[in-house]
């Protein structure tokens, strides 16, 4: 991920975290493709521009900071 | 991210790990959906929910500090009781037959509460006051209530936490608390097949002050299980003696009848015939494989134990038998 695509992402996922009907939006699938789906036409909406090969790159950098921070 | 921390925003999310920046501990929050804890153990809950794209990705991070704001906006239900234990004596059959009932929360040793007790040891500076304003925020938060039949809250700590006792009983004066015990050779037969974290040297080597990492390496395991045993179990008689107030032992052998029978007086609760039989049904199952059923295996145990776990539970012996002495006469 780029860090223009990371800001991006970042500043998309802050704005989803302070907006609890954004927030509604998203949490209540069960489906993580559809999830996904979800995700990327809401941030497009919004005006983020960020694929799906970023949020498959976002999960592993979630992954890797929960372990991190675990050590 | 940090965000603007209205207490709306956390109302169904759980604090789930505690890390730190450089000034100081911080809160990193689940969202949980429709998720309670029913599963043996807090973290097994907690990663079941990253199957959940949302949950994976969108994670509030706050000061610890927050915690104790969000306490006063959106209080948990209070702590019914408190559930210690030496480890493989039956705290999580306990747990396990609590969490079958719909009106109690189970927290069932949940990182982030053995680390905000440990805060200090990783920063001096961190005061007693500072932890127990911490661990009162964090046990409000992940006792809040999500389902309108909840009443009840219990919280299971790791079995190392007896250490901090002091700490949680002045951050929770008036709640009850058990602690769980075993045949010390029981408990090391079992560490030996699968040794917990604590059970590992240099893990948490806070456990046993004095010894550097070569002294514990070179121990034997079941050397090392055995004073680390014996510092838990010590803890616990030490508090007793200072203030035995609130609390109540339990030994192995008394379950499980005596969860839905002394421990439930001692916790100030009673339930219904149809609860009792919900919870015992619960008992029959093995407590942390809940698909199979629970196998008695003190025999087997017994039967397994070598000289070397003989040799090692006798370092435990002394305060076992003082634990049970101290049962037998209240």
């Amino acid at each position: 991920m780029s860090d223009e695509t990371r800001k991006n992402f970042d500043e998309f996922r802050a704005l989803v975290l302070s907006d609890l009907s954004l927030q509604s939006r998203l949490s209540d699938l069960d489906d993580r493709k559809e999830q996904a789906a979800r995700i990327l036409a809401m941030g497009g909406e919004m005006g983020f521009t960020f694929s799906a090969e970023d949020i498959d790159a976002a999960v592993a950098e979630t992954i890797q900071v929960w372990i991190e921070r675990w050590m | 991210m940090d965000v603007k921390l209205s207490p709306e925003l956390f109302d169904n999310w759980m604090p789930v790990r505690i890390f730190w920046r450089p000034d100081g501990p911080y809160v990193d929050w689940c969202y949980m959906q429709n998720d309670r804890f029913t599963k043996p153990f807090f973290d097994t809950t907690i990663q079941g929910r990253w199957k959940n794209l949302f949950s994976h990705l969108f994670r509030h991070e706050t000061p610890a500090d927050h915690l104790r704001d969000l306490h006063i906006a959106r209080p948990g239900l209070p702590p019914t009781g408190f559930i210690f234990h030496m480890s493989r004596c039956g705290s999580t059959l306990i747990s396990q037959m609590l969490a079958a009932l719909p009106q109690n929360i189970v927290i069932s040793e949940a990182p982030p509460i053995d680390s905000i007790l440990r805060t200090s040891t990783l920063d001096p500076r961190i005061t007693d006051e500072q932890r127990i304003a911490w661990l009162q925020g964090l046990a409000s938060a992940l006792g809040r209530k999500r389902f309108p039949e909840e009443k009840y809250y219990f919280i299971k700590f790791d079995s190392w936490n007896t250490l901090d006792l002091d700490i949680i009983r002045r951050a929770f004066p008036d709640v009850p608390w058990i602690f769980l015990y075993r045949d010390p050779v029981e408990v090391i037969v079992s560490q030996m097949r699968q040794r917990g974290a604590q059970m590992i040297p240099g893990t948490l080597s806070h456990l046993l002050p004095g010894l550097d990492f070569a002294e514990m390496a070179e121990m034997s395991g079941e050397e090392y299980c055995a004073r680390v045993l014996e510092r838990i179990c010590k803890s616990v008689v030490e508090q007793i003696e200072k203030d035995g107030q609130h609390a109540l032992l339990v030994n192995y052998q008394q379950l499980p009848a005596a969860a839905s029978s002394i421990v439930m007086d001692h916790f100030r609760i009673s339930y219904s015939a149809d609860d009792l039989e919900t919870m015992n049904a619960a008992a029959k199952f093995d407590a942390k494989t809940p698909q199979n059923e629970f196998v008695p295996d003190t025999r087997a145990k017994r039967a397994e134990a070598g000289e070397a776990v003989i040799e090692a539970a006798g370092r435990v012996n002394l305060v076992y038998e003082r634990l049970e002495k101290m049962r037998t006469a209240s």
